[in-house]
């Protein structure tokens, strides 16, 4: 399988700035949970051995668990007041959103 | 040993999960607070779709190592399916133990070496709820089963799919808010949304709401009820002429009796 995550520009500029400022890559994981059974977050980590890294100079770290349930979404970065940060656009396999926007739902196979 | 009966629940079931992640994982699932369960306190909850629509119920209790997780048995498979699809990179370990664990009731507090037993978390009226091996559990009795059921039906409590619709039914439908298995504090879980909304916006339309028959049984599961001629619910599950009907509650109290297949039935409302 072809590991895609596409990163907007806005998001690549966001990811150095984090890296800056936190010293770690930016994780982006999907964790069981929220409104809709997949959770989406953002945190500082370190690299580990099974990580796929998205970015220029590799700044976006996804685990392969993660990927499967995204691959081929896209990653942007958000500025307004009140929805600032990083979020996950274009989901293939996704089936809805809860209101926050924070998790999502796959439809079933 | 007192002379309780046990009265054996043969069509449920228990998985456990263990590992580290079993508390988090299941709490970001489920309608109720799974931190609260203890090896005497059981939590009741639902696994919901993310829309908010019903698939299980649920009793949970926790010991130190385990969650362990009264279910439909017929539908463990299914259960087990449905929690290893968010699995993920969760630290838990899911079995099903319904080939040698069972549950069973009790009127009073059981006296059961190996056993698990907790008051209903439901309603006190049920009484007290077992999970043990199943070789220390009474065989299956259907006399027993039936005079629970009558129980049952009579406080108004749902009993998993035979009286919700799997990925149709609504949690307040089953009235799951008056019978202590949803927590609207807890923060997100699956199905969250819709549950709170149907409960902040009063948005309930129809319940659970138990019924006898005037004369004879209810009539089957799925039935339609009618007021005056008009579709004021659906019957769902009974015992002779004890049951529960999904009815519409702004139809409820009028002057027409409410009839399906040919039976009146009463209707209690608590």
């Amino acid at each position: 399988m072809t590991h895609i995550l596409t990163i907007t520009p806005k998001a690549q500029s966001a990811l150095i700035d984090y890296v800056a400022r936190h010293g770690q890559p930016v994780r982006l994981a999907i964790n069981p949970g929220g409104c809709s059974g997949f959770d989406i977050a953002f945190a500082p980590g370190a690299v580990e051995a099974a990580d796929l890294r998205f970015g220029d100079s590799g700044a976006l770290i996804i685990d392969p668990v993660s990927l499967s349930l995204i691959n081929g979404a896209t990653v942007d970065f958000l500025d307004q007041i009140g929805k600032e940060g990083f979020v996950v656009e274009q989901i293939p396999d996704m089936e809805a959103r809860c209101g926050c926007g924070k998790s999502f739902s796959i439809a079933e196979s | 040993m007192n002379e309780t009966r046990y009265t054996r629940l043969p069509h449920r079931g228990v998985v456990t999960i263990r590992g580290a992640d079993r508390v988090t994982f299941l709490q970001g699932l489920v309608s109720n607070d799974v931190r609260r369960a203890t090896a005497e306190q059981a939590v009741y909850a639902a696994l919901l779709t993310p829309q908010g629509k019903f698939l299980h119920d649920m009793l949970i209790l926790a010991d130190d190592t385990t969650l362990w997780l009264d279910i439909e048995a017929a539908r463990a498979a299914d259960f087990m399916a449905r929690l290893n699809k968010y699995k993920l990179r969760s630290a838990i370990v899911l079995e099903d133990m319904t080939a040698s664990h069972g549950v069973a009731a009790s009127p009073v507090k059981p006296d059961l070496g190996m056993a698990i037993a907790y008051p209903d978390p439901r309603h006190a009226g049920l009484g007290w709820r077992v999970l043990a091996p199943c070789a220390t559990l009474p065989a299956p009795n259907n006399q027993d089963f039936a005079a629970y059921d009558r129980l049952r039906l009579r406080l108004g409590i749902a009993d998993g799919s035979r009286d919700l619709v799997i990925g149709d039914s609504l949690l307040l439908e089953g009235n799951f808010d008056r019978i202590n298995g949803v927590d609207f504090t807890k923060g997100c879980y699956m199905g969250q949304e819709l549950t709170a909304r149907t409960h902040y916006r009063t948005l309930i339309k129809k319940r659970l709401i138990p019924v006898t028959a005037t004369i004879g049984h209810c009539p089957p599961p799925g039935t339609l009820l009618y007021a005056d001629g008009k579709e004021v619910g659906t019957m769902r599950s009974s015992q002779d002429e004890q049951g529960l009907a999904l009815l519409q509650t702004a139809m409820l109290g009028g002057e027409h009796p409410i009839v399906g297949s040919g039976v009146t039935l009463a209707v209690h409302i608590a």
